[in-house]
């Protein structure tokens, strides 16, 4: 899968998402929409995939595996607690899109790292592909028409992932995030909430989506992202100290011998390994391994590995043996 | 009730006053009213709001001719009912688009926009009028924001082209 593979500025950057949001004419919105009409819009995607793609019905998925697909930031967990919808899915996850979200369709491109210019080559070549078969609600004033006015125009959402330790340690996330927000984009801590973020992972992604351009909205996230990186690589040479590599050893110590194991600790802990694995701290352990760990030791991303229901005891000492095991 | 003043013509306008709690109350025709100057009171705030046929979307509930929802629902749910919703309620659409994406037209059409632009260069009139146009459009979004003292500024900048 693609979240385990290393690519630019992945000392930073965790990954890169596009998502487009798309609607066919002459149907009414998603929420609007009985149950006959909605499979006909199933029906209407389904048979506008080629062979590259498979459809799956949620019916027909459990909802751990579900579940485990949130966990991956690859559907919403909107969508995935709803009865109906499909997914379109390539072999390695790099296509993913939901059919009956919010809009018909919400298609959305992923990379590794720091890469949108392949995100953008990848969902647009899906969503033309698509547009030649299936029309889509579109008008010339206001673009490609969605649900949510906040999505009108492009239907676009770039969103960048991002793991900012050494901002956060040295205090000045919350400065840095307030001038991300001044400059027109949307900042959130992705685990906890917004203001106690753990994890030290952020998205960034952008808000406006009328009257732009898609390279216009690009260059924008390109810019403030790029921006952010510099100045998580210069924190992380202001505090590289014996005092760091302590934390991270014990942060790898815990993680490596531990018999019981949170989800929230492991991801913790996982953040400052992260940490200590870029900045060339510690070399047991491989940067993709970390990555992979992340996800993986969330609840039910667990249970899909162990091919088990858990409680949420034996998921604490099942996860601590999956983390052991790992870094073995 | 006949009018106080010339005491012909029916009475329609009831002008109160008190001052320093002495109560006067007049029953007037709307003539007479205008000529002792007392309808100049409602003028105050006519200024506001410019040009009255673009508020008559405020007086009847707008529903989408297609899917049947309403702005209202719009207001609660935070979701349009279809496609033609766009259309239906694009009166409105302005304002909520500045507010939301700092722009109004998809690009495409901000492109053609600016190139009618460039070819109208020449000819001063349209040239006004695309002015015009945004000017009173910004206005639509202050008032409905409730920024009055901004809101002038435009009304008055308005003024100043149209009566050129």
């Amino acid at each position: 899968m693609w979240y385990k593979e290393i690519s630019n500025d992945s000392d930073v950057v965790i990954s890169t998402r596009i998502r487009f949001a798309r609607n066919l004419d002459n149907y009414k919105f998603v929420h609007m929409l009985n149950s006959n009409e909605k499979n006909e819009v199933l029906d209407k995607v389904k048979n506008a995939i080629n062979s590259e793609y498979k459809f799956l019905d949620i019916k027909n998925i459990d909802e751990t595996t579900l579940f485990s697909l949130v966990e991956g930031h690859l559907i919403s967990k909107e969508f995935a607690a709803q009865a109906e919808g499909a997914i379109v899915i390539n072999d390695d996850n790099r296509l993913v899109a939901m059919v009956n979200e919010e809009d018909h369709l919400r298609i959305q491109a992923f990379e590794p790292g720091f890469n949108i210019d392949s995100c953008y080559k990848n969902i647009k070549k899906f969503t033309d592909s698509l547009e030649e078969k299936l029309k889509f609600a579109k008008s010339k004033k206001y673009g490609y028409l969605t649900s949510c006015p906040t999505n009108v125009g492009s239907g676009m959402r770039v969103s960048i992932m991002l793991h900012l330790p050494a901002l956060t340690k040295i205090g000045v996330i919350s400065n840095i995030l307030e001038q991300v927000t001044a400059l027109g984009l949307s900042v959130r801590g992705l685990y906890g909430e917004n203001t106690s973020a753990y994890g030290n992972i952020y998205q960034i992604s952008n808000q406006r989506t009328l009257g732009l351009l898609d390279t216009e909205i690009i260059d924008k996230v390109k810019i403030v992202v790029t921006t952010i990186i510099n100045e998580e690589r210069k924190a992380r040479n202001k505090i590289n100290s014996y005092k760091l590599q302590d934390e991270v050893y014990r942060a790898y110590g815990i993680l490596k011998n531990a018999r019981i194991l949170k989800e929230e600790e492991a991801l913790k802990l996982l953040s400052k390994v992260r940490l200590g694995v870029c900045m060339n701290i510690i070399n047991e352990v491989e940067l993709s391994k970390v990555q992979q760990m992340m996800i993986d030791t969330q609840s039910n991303s667990l249970q899909v590995i162990c091919k088990q229901a858990l409680s949420e005891k034996e998921e604490d000492i099942k996860r601590a043996e999956y983390v052991r095991k790992e870094l073995d | 009730m006949k009018c106080e003043n010339c005491g012909v013509n029916e009475a329609t306008v009831r002008y109160y006053q008190n001052i320093n709690g002495d109560k006067k109350q007049l029953h007037l025709c709307s003539d007479c009213a205008e000529s002792l100057g007392f309808t100049s009171f409602s003028n105050i705030f006519s200024p506001m709001f410019l040009d009255s046929k673009n508020y008559d979307f405020l007086e009847e509930p707008q529903v989408c001719n297609v899917c049947h929802y309403s702005f209202d629902d719009y207001l609660k749910t935070g979701l349009f009912g279809c496609p033609n919703c766009y259309e239906s309620f694009q009166d409105r659409l302005d304002s909520l688009f500045l507010k939301l994406h700092g722009k109004t037209r998809h690009v495409e059409l901000e492109k053609e926009n600016k190139t009618k632009k460039e070819v109208t260069e020449k000819s001063n009139l349209s040239k006004k009028d695309n002015k015009l146009d945004e000017l009173k459009e910004k206005l639509k979004a202050l008032i409905e924001e409730e920024k009055y003292e901004e809101a002038a500024v435009i009304r008055d900048k308005i003024k100043e082209i149209e009566g050129k």
